[in-house]
């Protein structure tokens, strides 16, 4: 795994779908029950394929006040509070982020040729301009492909209306971002057979090969789309059974689905119908209906590229999408500017309740949120290290090195609970004897059950007790006694795990798979606390939801357990 | 690095450690400026040196054109490690595109004008510098290495071959455009514009900050005078 050793990772109980049925009747005890033995009897499995869809960094997840559980990223919902460009930090209102093809529609754009952010300068009069853009770090500017600016507001506006080379843009081609949004949102089904085949030429070439409609790919998108049409609604009249609508079929309506069903079940009469089909309908011929000879674009295009002056594949991937940049880019002076794609502000919801886990500040230039309830503010923070033991293994370095162990020689590590609750909470940590999977490593956890402090003031800790205790002294605490905490603070709590890794047989021909040599432990954490401060809590969580929850009897006692994979090392073989 | 701090008294005297040092009148050579080695430095008008800036003359000469900045933390004509110019033959040696005149022993490294350095670059003993070149920030110009009029190295990337005029050189040190394509007239000439307008705005900065560092120079010279 990408993380270096010792890593934990949680696993959050959505992935068990029988579980995930049972936590909707949350208020029967029975039902707590029964899934507590069913949790306890079968071990989760790291190695399963499975569970690498349901384990994340503890950082990653989230927590539900309302369902007392962690969510991760599967499930929670998201909402979009506001679209903003990342470069000029404004916003853009809802109803306008599609008409503006969700890039900035001000002055911000991106370099074609390395993508960084370009800006606005001026080649003549500071004031009056001209303008171009230019990208500080290739020297990339707009006047490499011709385009110069009267103004330096609204830059967009402009490079939709220009095409390279500084010439008007053909009148027939509306800029898509001044209201004409279509050709973005038709589905693959509306498109004719035709059309894809239409942007494998480069526009410019064609303005030349066809002096008399110098139509780019977006006018003649809609050029074939309106001469296509024309031609289905004129071989209808002939064929009752293929209406026009079928043009702007949808494939989630359940009729259309039927008919696309018809056509392949009669095979004859479909087999029929296009023959006479094939009768009635041409294809596209003249260049105003849309159509254009490919070969003539090659011819013109052909002849003595420089090699530096041809695009990169991720260049021409840059440029989508066609109605905004030209993927079909041979050379480097048709690239467009490009610009700048809009980002959201989301917040996350609970997917079974509802209730808001994280919803940013709405103020466009503040990276704050105003909820966000993190799951390591309720679950313990865990961290392990190597017992500091003569012999034993060194604490890991940050160079991110692997911890190598030996086989058959138990190694003791430290795993230390930090406890972030306001509370005192009982844990009871779960793990089986040997870890499952072809190696079974041996597993034992010294002091499996005990309870941490609470999260008070530390300051409060620091006068109520003398300043040494709480860290590690070497006579009385660091036992290595089963049943007893190795060390003890005001918020943690440290226990002994040792490991006796098995060994690694493998034949001569035999590989391992990929990590397979990792030691993985899954330990099944169980917390209880109580909440005393329940009145706080309850108000701030009316405040937050708007919700008024009286008759829901709450006890204050809270129970979360949960799965937790920690990564040690790997075995020497 | 900062523990050897020379503190020289004045710019247009050279102390008798320091290499002779030729400046132009308008040149500012800031006093926290390290200069070392023995071969001759030369320096044109109106010419930035940065404090911290690290000029050497182990390996040879260092002749510095007109309006240039070189920014603090560089080192031109480097390594500093060596005493010996162990690293210079050997990249004169395979600059076979290049200049082609720093046959002999010492390796004499030459910045021509207009040419800006950033933070933090290194411009190694025997390296050709053309007019107008922007290096930025962590550059290497390896040695024996001609980069032509004009280009532009991109942050962080190590040169190890010829620049062409006009080129900038980005990414990993991969990926090379051209700012300035030959056969393209209007293009040309856009380029050209381009180009005075940058360095017009590279003219302005560098006389804002030489006004500053001159000031801050003087300053620090009287309050160790009191
Ligand atoms: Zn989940
Ligand atoms: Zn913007
Ligand atoms: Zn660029
Ligand atoms: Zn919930």
């Amino acid at each position: 795994m990408a993380l270096p050793f010792p890593y934990i990772y949680i696993s959050c109980p959505c992935s068990d779908a029988s579980r995930r049925a049972l936590t909707s009747k949350r208020s029967s005890r029975d039902v707590d029950i029964d899934r507590a033995m069913q949790d306890d009897e079968d071990t989760f499995d790291p190695r399963h394929p499975r569970s690498a869809f349901s384990l994340f960094p503890p950082e990653h997840l989230l927590y539900c006040e309302e369902c007392h559980e962690i969510k991760c990223p599967r499930c929670v919902t998201e909402e979009i509070n506001a679209t903003y460009c990342p470069d000029c930090l404004f916003e853009s209102p809802k109803v306008m982020v599609r008409g503006e093809l969700n890039r900035c529609p001000r002055n911000c754009f991106h370099c074609p040729i390395c993508t960084s952010q370009m800006i606005t300068t001026s080649i003549g009069d500071p004031k009056s301009g001209p303008f171009v853009l230019n990208c500080n770090y290739c020297m990339w500017n707009t006047l490499d492909v011709g385009i110069k600016f009267d103004k330096a507001i609204g830059i967009r506006g402009q490079v939709d209306e220009m095409a390279n080379g500084g010439k008007q843009r053909p009148a027939t081609l509306k800029s898509p971002y001044s209201g004409q949004a279509e050709p973005a949102r038709k589905s693959s089904l509306s498109q004719t057979p035709l059309s894809p085949g239409h942007q494998d030429e480069a526009p410019d070439a064609m303005d030349r090969s066809v002096p008399g409609a110098p139509l780019d790919a977006t006018a003649r998108f809609n050029a074939l789309r309106a001469f296509y049409k024309e031609q289905i609604t004129d071989s209808s009249a002939t064929d009752a059974s293929f209406p026009t609508s079928a043009l702007d079929m949808a494939y989630s309506s359940p009729s259309s689905l039927q008919r696309i069903m018809n056509i392949y079940t009669n095979r004859d009469s479909s087999a029929k119908r296009s023959r006479q089909k094939l009768t009635i309908m041409r294809e596209a011929r003249t260049s105003s209906e849309g159509f254009i000879l490919t070969t003539e674009s090659t011819k013109v295009s052909s002849p003595s590229i420089d090699y530096d002056e041809t695009t990169t594949a991720s260049q021409r991937a840059f440029q989508h999408p066609s109605f905004i940049g030209n993927p079909d880019a041979v050379k480097v002076s048709e690239l467009r500017p490009m610009p700048t794609l809009m980002r959201t502000k989301r917040s996350k919801r609970c997917a079974t309740c509802k209730h808001i886990l994280t919803r940013p500040d709405l103020k466009i230039s503040s990276a704050r949120y105003r909820i966000k309830l993190i799951a390591l503010n309720y679950i313990p923070f865990v961290t392990i290290k190597p017992l500091p033991v003569p012999g034993g293994l060194l604490a890991p370095v940050p160079d991110g090195a692997d911890v190598v162990l030996a086989p058959g020689k138990p190694v003791q590590f430290i795993m230390t609970l930090r406890n972030p609750l306001f509370d005192d909470a009982s844990v009871s940590l779960g793990c089986p004897s040997v870890t499952p999977g072809r190696h079974g490593h041996r597993v034992t956890i010294l002091c499996p059950q005990f309870r941490i402090g609470k999260n008070s003031d530390a300051w409060d800790d620091a006068l109520n007790n003398p300043p040494d205790r709480g860290t590690l002294n070497p006579a009385a605490g660091g036992e290595q006694i089963a049943g007893k905490l190795y060390d003890q603070g005001r918020n943690w709590a440290s226990v002994v795990l040792e490991i006796v890794p098995a060994s690694i047989v493998r034949q001569q021909s035999a590989e391992l798979d990929e990590d397979e040599d990792v030691i993985e432990i899954p330990i099944r954490v169980r917390l209880e606390w109580t909440v005393t401060d329940l009145d706080a809590g309850l108000e701030r969580r009316k405040r937050d939801k708007g919700l008024d929850d009286g008759e829901d009897v709450d006890d204050g006692k809270r129970e979360l357990s949960y799965w937790m994979v920690v990564g040690i090392g790997r075995v020497a073989c | 690095m900062s523990a050897a701090q020379p503190a020289p008294t004045s710019t247009q005297a050279p102390s008798s450690a320091r290499p002779p040092v030729t400046l132009g009148q308008t040149t500012h050579l800031d006093p926290g400026a390290y200069v070392r080695g023995t071969h001759g430095i030369t320096l044109g008008e109106q010419t930035l040196v940065h404090p911290r800036a690290q000029l050497v003359a182990v390996h040879g000469p260092l002749s510095i054109g007109d309006r240039c900045i070189i920014s603090e933390k560089c080192v031109i004509g480097g390594p500093v490690a060596t005493d010996k110019p162990s690293e210079g033959p050997e990249g004169a040696g395979r600059g076979a595109g290049g200049s082609g005149s720093d046959e002999s022993d010492p390796v004499k490294t030459t910045i021509h004008s207009r040419v800006y350095v950033h933070a933090n670059a290194h411009v190694l003993a025997g390296a050709v510098i053309k007019e107008a070149v922007v290096i930025e920030p962590h550059v290497t110009v390896r040695a024996g290495v001609t980069v032509g009029s004009h280009a532009k190295i991109c942050a962080g990337v190590t040169v190890d071959r010829d620049v062409d005029d006009w080129a900038v050189v980005y990414g990993n040190g991969d990926l090379k455009r051209q700012r300035r394509r030959k056969r393209d007239q209007s293009e040309t000439e856009h380029a050209e514009l381009v180009e005075t307008m940058r360095l017009k705005a590279m003219d302005k900065e560098r006389e804002g900050t030489m006004a500053i560092l001159k000031m801050a120079a003087r300053t620090a010279t009287l309050a160790k005078k009191k």
